[in-house]
């Protein structure tokens, strides 16, 4: 053991118990990580069209990439500013840093979180949360890199060995992806109670009704559509929960 | 594959590779921070590690090649090195090939065109960049005072002993991007016919691992779940028509 006195600042984390580290050090540190590389992805993915640009002049006109701009940025501005503060609460902090440079978020990195989350019963706001959903979506990561790296290398040719009717088929795997999140949530809800699987059903039900309202009567806020809809379910559950908590006040 | 595209593939090797190795780089320190407080606190066990590995492995292998299928059409556009790029870092190729789109119409270029010049080629990488990077950006800015927003919420609720909110925010907004990506799925009947029937599949996974007590059924669940579902879509487009 060291001795109290040389080590200051370590000591006071050696003693931390586990909560107190993950607020203390533990997510500090994953800002530090989280805000270090994605500034320097934020460079490097510019960095092509820079070296282009500045070395082999493939240059045009200035408004050429302002109208280019403005064009994506008509579309891409509500999901900039809202996407992941909605996958924020399921991802974490470090899976949304995570998710946002690799990609492909609601089709890999949001199912592997649920689905890691679920299974441990640990939700990310714990300690073990935290760290299996971290090493789920790292391990997410690495495997989405394995299979793009054979496919492009191969070409064509690997994806075409697969028959029409499975290439055809692939076309179903976000309805499936679906399916299948849907029964873990609600199969584990039920596990622990009846009411639990109700209130699973009412958020859903909830973000659904949102979305078809945004969809049929409020189309231009549908960039902003997922934010909404994750906020409503999230108030209503607030709103829940205050209520009960002022029925089990007066109980007492 | 233009010419253009071609003649620049090379080089745009190089940058993808950069930005791939960042991408793993990233997630090698944030795998090494989990690992380390795990070993520290002793949160999980090994097993539940490796099963939450396991889990992120395989249940990837269906939407990683589901997502190649549509990568073939941004291939056949930009190239191997762009997609590579744009598909591992950041993107989906459904939202690079709108990306790409929306930047070639923005000037009027056909991509199969002899306008089709590598200045032209370099904006719409422009595009599709920009399409993206501020999502970096929004991370950089929002998580952190977040995550404080939401220590100093619990250090309150500790204080005045009251019940946290936390776990059900998680919880409802899980449900809340569900319900989002449901919605998108009710398009039609074979859709729904996929979706249920994936979700029927589950299930009897879920009952077979409480029955047998094989824990690692459930690390496969969601993989064997897609790829059965999918096909019985497929199968009811066959027959339904």
């Amino acid at each position: 053991m060291k001795n109290n006195s040389d080590v200051n600042t370590t000591v006071d984390v050696e003693k931390m118990d586990a909560n107190e580290y993950y607020d203390k050090a533990f997510m500090p540190q994953v800002h530090v990580i989280g805000r270090f590389t994605m500034s320097v992805a934020f460079f490097l993915s510019f960095a092509s069209v820079l070296y282009f640009l500045i070395f082999k002049k493939y240059t045009l006109p200035p408004a050429n990439y302002l109208n280019v701009f403005l064009a994506i940025g008509s579309i891409g501005l509500g999901l900039w500013l809202t996407e992941p503060l909605a996958f924020w609460p399921t991802l974490g902090s470090a899976g949304t840093y995570i998710s946002y440079l690799s990609g492909n978020v609601s089709g890999m990195r949001f199912p592997v979180a649920l689905n890691v989350q679920t299974a441990s019963g640990s939700d990310i706001g714990t300690p073990k949360g935290q760290v299996i959903t971290i090493v789920g979506i790292v391990a997410s990561v690495f495997m989405n890199l394995i299979i793009l790296t054979i496919i492009i290398l191969s070409g064509a040719w690997l994806i075409n060995l697969l028959p029409e009717f499975v290439i055809a088929s692939f076309a179903f795997v976000m309805s499936c992806l679906c399916g299948s999140l849907l029964m873990m949530r609600f199969y584990m809800a039920k596990k622990k109670s009846t009411s639990n699987l109700w209130r699973q059903l009412l958020y859903l039900g909830i973000s659904l009704a949102t979305k078809i309202l945004i969809d049929t009567f409020l189309p231009k806020l549908l960039t902003f559509a997922l934010l909404i809809a994750v906020g409503t379910t999230a108030l209503v559950a607030y709103l829940m929960f205050r209520r009960e908590n002022q029925q089990a006040k007066q109980a007492l | 594959m233009n010419e253009t595209v071609s003649s620049m593939n090379g080089s745009l090797w190089i940058f993808a590779i950069l930005l791939i190795v960042w991408v793993i780089v990233q997630s090698l320190l944030f795998l090494r921070l989990a690992l380390k407080y795990n070993k520290k606190y002793q949160l999980a066990t090994n097993k539940e590690l490796k099963s939450a590995a396991r889990t992120g492995m395989v249940s990837v292998i269906g939407p990683s090649v589901s997502v190649m299928v549509i990568a073939l059409t941004l291939i056949s556009l930009v190239g191997p090195a762009v997609t590579f790029m744009r598909t591992g870092v950041i993107g989906a190729p459904v939202w690079e090939l709108m990306m790409a789109d929306i930047a070639t119409k923005a000037i009027g270029v056909d991509m199969n065109s002899p306008e089709f010049t590598p200045s032209v080629f370099v904006l719409v990488i422009f595009g599709m960049t920009v399409a993206s990077a501020p999502y970096f950006l929004n991370t950089i800015i929002t998580l952190k005072p977040l995550d404080m927003a939401i220590a100093k919420n619990k250090q309150v609720d500790k204080k005045e002993k009251k019940a946290s909110f936390l776990p059900e925010f998680g919880n409802a907004a899980m449900m809340g991007i569900l319900g989002y990506m449901v919605k998108d799925q009710l398009k039609n009947v074979t859709s729904c016919i996929a979706m249920l029937s994936s979700a029927l599949i589950t299930f009897a996974v879920m009952k077979l691992m409480e029955k047998t007590g094989k824990k690692w059924l459930g690390d496969w669940n969601m993989a064997i779940s897609i790829l059965v579902g999918m096909l019985i879509g497929q199968l009811a487009v066959t027959y339904l028509g």
